[in-house]
């Protein structure tokens, strides 16, 4: 050992400065590796779950802090091929929603996660958006049908639920390239602890928003006895309120049986 | 602690005060006092006496307090303190990094149990077992799409028996691939594209994915999951259950999305058994 610090001490002062650097910026790349190499930003993680999903790059059209949700961020991004919702949080692992185009004209909500509340949120609100390749269009009428049966496992108990909900919506051009609107639900009020299951205290309605906020979700939607269609009625219109485009999509068909 | 060694401790003590780093202090201090002790011992070799070759010795060393501040100019304290900076850095660095590099060394090789139970792609395995094995190969082809190497290094196509709930005897053959994905930036997350996977094989059967399957339709499908995970490389165990080896001569496993199409052949004609 003493030995080895007379070797050391002989080399110049500098030349071990630099090896020490050298390790420490070794060490920290193995430190960063180690502990699972976090993303700085919230962008940067959008590239990552971008690149992991193999989609991308594509470009930002809106990223913004979400309130009352569980997810407390929302990426909107497009390229030629799709659309992508992304939200992320500082708990919940982050979900990316990803359709492709099919026309001018592209509908997507942001992921279930945020539409899924924690125990103290009181009110819903589901984002959709309209990714258009319309720039003339200043105006946009969006129609949601949600119908079909709805099959719910609670507590052991198969609750069928009828679904049939219409949604009219309208928004005008805040931002380039796409219209934003939003479902509601009305607000529970004060939590209240027989809310356990949300969605059954919303009823139907809650189901329904639920399966049109997974419609996009990369998970596993299998299910069982339950059958649905989710379809979406676009109208964007141009300055002097004329009809540019008129499209009707089929945004989700589950007919699904054990 | 004779009269000699404290009048040089005393000079070197000056000569050195001007010199802010402190083990350079010692260590300068050091190598003066070593210099003027041989220069008192070769002059008292020479025969001059104690009090006079002591008094040569400091005088020849010079006057300490003009010499002091050459010193500190020479000796600046920047790459002293830096060195010690960079040290002390290192050491805190280690031990933070030890704990979590534990932690992800441990997961490396972390391996899903298979749907089965047991590694079907051994096949001392399926002998054991008492199942069948049809086919078995390694085909080891490689696609590379953003950043990721994508690898099926497998495929076996086996006869599963077991037994339902009426006690009936029944088998199906399943075929399983092994797909490895790859990316050694340390950052890359794992893909979870398997999900999105289609098939088609040599009779022009398509195997729909589950993600986007109808299991009322009845058909196979092809399904995937998570087999491995460790650092850098993923693992997918995909598989496609009531295939049948017969007649067929190779099986391509599509990804289409994005505007990439990745295609994987793997030759299913004779290959790989023994």
């Amino acid at each position: 050992m003493r030995m080895l610090f007379n070797i050391t001490n002989r080399i110049p002062r500098q030349i071990r400065t630099i090896c020490n650097a050298v390790l420490i910026l070794l060490l920290a790349v193995i430190f960063y590796t180690a502990i699972g190499a976090p993303p700085v930003t919230r962008e940067q993680a959008f590239r990552r779950a971008e690149k992991a999903n193999l989609t991308g790059p594509s470009a930002i059209l809106l990223s913004e802090d979400l309130e009352h949700y569980d997810y407390d961020h929302l990426i909107l991004a497009h390229s030629q091929y799709g659309v992508t919702t992304y939200v992320s949080s500082e708990t919940w692992h982050p979900i990316l929603c990803y359709t492709e185009k099919n026309g001018d004209v592209t509908v997507i909500t942001a992921p279930k996660g945020v539409f899924n509340w924690g125990s103290h949120f009181w009110e819903v609100q589901l984002p959709v958006f309209v990714v258009d390749d319309v720039p003339d269009a200043v105006r946009a009428e969006l129609e949601i049908d949600i119908t079909g049966t709805y099959v719910h496992n609670l507590n052991g108990e198969q609750l069928q639920i009828p679904l049939d909900h219409h949604y009219a919506l309208e928004a005008t051009r805040e931002h380039d390239h796409f219209f934003r609107f939003s479902i509601g639900l009305p607000s529970l009020g004060q939590y209240d602890e027989s809310g356990y299951d949300t969605n059954a205290v919303h009823g139907a309605e809650g189901y329904a928003l639920d399966l049109l906020a997974e419609t996009f979700s990369n998970r596993d939607n299998w299910l069982p006895h339950s059958s649905a269609s989710i379809t979406a009625a676009v109208r964007l219109y141009g300055k002097s309120d004329n009809l540019l485009t008129e499209q009707t999509l089929t945004l989700r068909e589950i007919n699904e049986t054990d | 602690m004779y009269m000699g060694q404290y009048q040089f401790k005393c000079w070197c003590s000056d000569a050195v005060s001007g010199i802010i780093f402190p083990p350079d202090r010692q260590q300068i201090s050091e190598e003066l006092y070593r210099h003027m002790e041989d220069h008192y011992d070769a002059l008292i070799q020479q025969g001059i006496g104690k009090e006079e070759a002591l008094r040569l010795t400091v005088e020849a060393m010079g006057d300490a307090r003009v010499i002091a501040p050459q010193l500190a100019a020479i000796h600046r304290p920047f790459w002293g303190y830096f060195l010690r900076a960079t040290r002390i850095m290192l050491v805190l660095l280690l031990i933070v990094t030890i704990i979590p590099l534990g932690i992800f060394l441990r997961k490396a090789d972390y391996r899903e149990p298979s749907a089965w139970g047991f590694d079907i792609f051994d096949p001392g395995v399926h002998a054991q077992n008492g199942h069948t094995l049809l086919y078995h190969g390694k085909p080891d082809c490689s696609v590379t799409s953003g950043g990721y190497r994508f690898t099926v290094t497998d495929a076996v196509v086996w006869t599963y028996r077991y037994t339902d709930g009426n006690g009936s005897n029944l088998s199906r053959d399943i075929l399983c691939l092994r797909m490895s994905e790859t990316n050694f930036l340390p950052w890359a997350e794992h893909t979870g594209v398997g999900q999105w996977f289609r098939a088609e094989d040599s009779r022009g059967i398509i195997y729909e994915s589950t993600n986007t399957h109808d299991p009322a339709s009845g058909t196979p499908c092809l399904c995937a999951a998570s087999s491995r995970t460790g650092p850098f490389t993923d693992t997918y165990l995909l598989w496609i259950n009531d295939f049948e080896l017969a007649d067929t001569q190779w099986i391509k496993i599509r990804y289409d999305r994005d505007g990439r199409d990745l295609v994987w052949s793997i030759d299913l004609s004779g290959g790989g058994m023994p």
